[in-house]
């Protein structure tokens, strides 16, 4: 079985060269999480204040969740958060009207960590993603537990927005695995266990921490209902043979009759997956839905 | 309408920091972390947002 390409023929050499989607994904990744690793370290090594180097916590979209109460409320922040979270977010919210979670598959660093531990851990137990050959791990939860655990980010998103009314630091700041990770901040026991834990769920089921515990996954959830820009399946074309699905790292079951599922983060991997040409594809506005 | 796959990320990079583009040159991208009022080292902007309660009797804003 083979997995279908886009490919791409030079006007003087006929060499073909196959570029898929994922490694497009993978190099956009990688960038965001140099970058994550570049601040974390700077302020690490130089340290914070007025001629320090700023926290990671001030590139972070969520913080803007997080300070906004206060801001709107007394016109100041949360410490360690401060204006550019606000663009970060207002930028964040416009590629998420425009393409949903696509800020989830394509940006995040926390998100492309998760996928890469997910990877190794299937490499390491006999697994083959060209092969479509699953390991041992990373594992799908039962849909009696994962279905209700799915809800939970939108639980810690309210529990976080509700916490930062009185708040002096960001709620989720102490818990929160992007710092704790790209920061290097493990300075207490708590980090270290948060740290331990997420890198494990990651290794035992992908993306876990997307699917069940994001609160900015939750908030931009919302906008896969109306982004015009999505993931659609012609059901003309389409056998539904279910590869989608399988291959899709947010487990969304049935993956091509699900265009607008929640839980889509628009990594494309559907589309480098698919053996029927043009039965997935990426559309621009609302007639061909799946 | 059908769009190219290998758009997709061009127009998310696109719209992503152009955004960000904006925000900076309007003044809005200050990094040094902020704090509440009397902790901060760092001048803060004001919210875009005026609550009632926020301005005199003449409009004048209190904050």
């Amino acid at each position: 079985m083979t997995v279908r390409t886009q490919t791409l023929v030079g006007k003087r050499s006929k060499r073909r060269i196959k570029v898929k989607m994922l490694h497009v994904r993978y190099a956009i990744q990688a960038t965001f999480v140099a970058f994550a690793f570049y601040v974390g370290l700077q302020h690490f090594i130089v340290g914070g204040g007025p001629s320090g180097a700023p926290s990671l916590c001030a590139f972070c979209p969520f913080g803007a969740v997080e300070t906004f109460w206060s801001w709107i409320t007394t016109g100041s922040f949360l410490r360690t958060t401060n204006t550019a979270n606000l663009v970060i977010m207002a930028a964040v919210l416009a590629t998420a009207l425009l393409m949903g979670r696509a800020f989830c598959g394509w940006m995040c660093p926390l998100g492309a960590v998760q996928e890469w531990i997910a990877r190794l851990g299937r490499r390491l137990t006999g697994g083959n993603a060209k092969k479509r050959k699953k390991g041992m791990i990373p594992v799908e939860l039962p849909p009696v537990v994962d279905k209700p655990l799915r809800y939970l980010k939108y639980v810690v998103l309210a529990t976080i927005f509700w916490s930062s009314l009185e708040a002096v630091f960001p709620p989720l700041r102490e818990f929160c695995p992007y710092r704790i990770l790209f920061g290097f901040h493990l300075e207490t026991p708590l980090a270290i266990s948060v740290l331990v834990a997420f890198l494990a769920a990651s290794l035992l089921v992908e993306r876990f921490w997307c699917k069940y515990l994001c609160p900015l996954g939750a908030l931009l959830s919302i906008t896969n209902k109306i982004a015009p820009i999505k993931v659609a399946t012609d059901k003309a074309i389409c056998t539904a043979c279910g590869r989608c699905g399988a291959s899709c790292p947010m487990g969304i079951e049935e993956r091509a009759q699900n265009i607008t599922s929640l839980e889509c983060i628009r990594c494309l991997d559907c589309l480098d997956t698919c053996a029927r040409p043009d039965a997935v594809s990426v559309q621009l506005g609302y007639s061909r839905s799946g | 309408m059908k769009i190219n796959r290998f758009a997709f990320p061009v127009i998310l990079l696109a719209v992503f920091f152009l955004v960000i583009a904006v925000g900076m040159i309007s003044g809005y991208w200050q990094t040094q972390g902020g704090g509440r009022r009397g902790h901060s080292t760092v001048p803060m902007a004001p919210s875009p947002i005026v609550l009632v309660q926020d301005v005199d009797a003449n409009g004048v804003r209190l904050l």
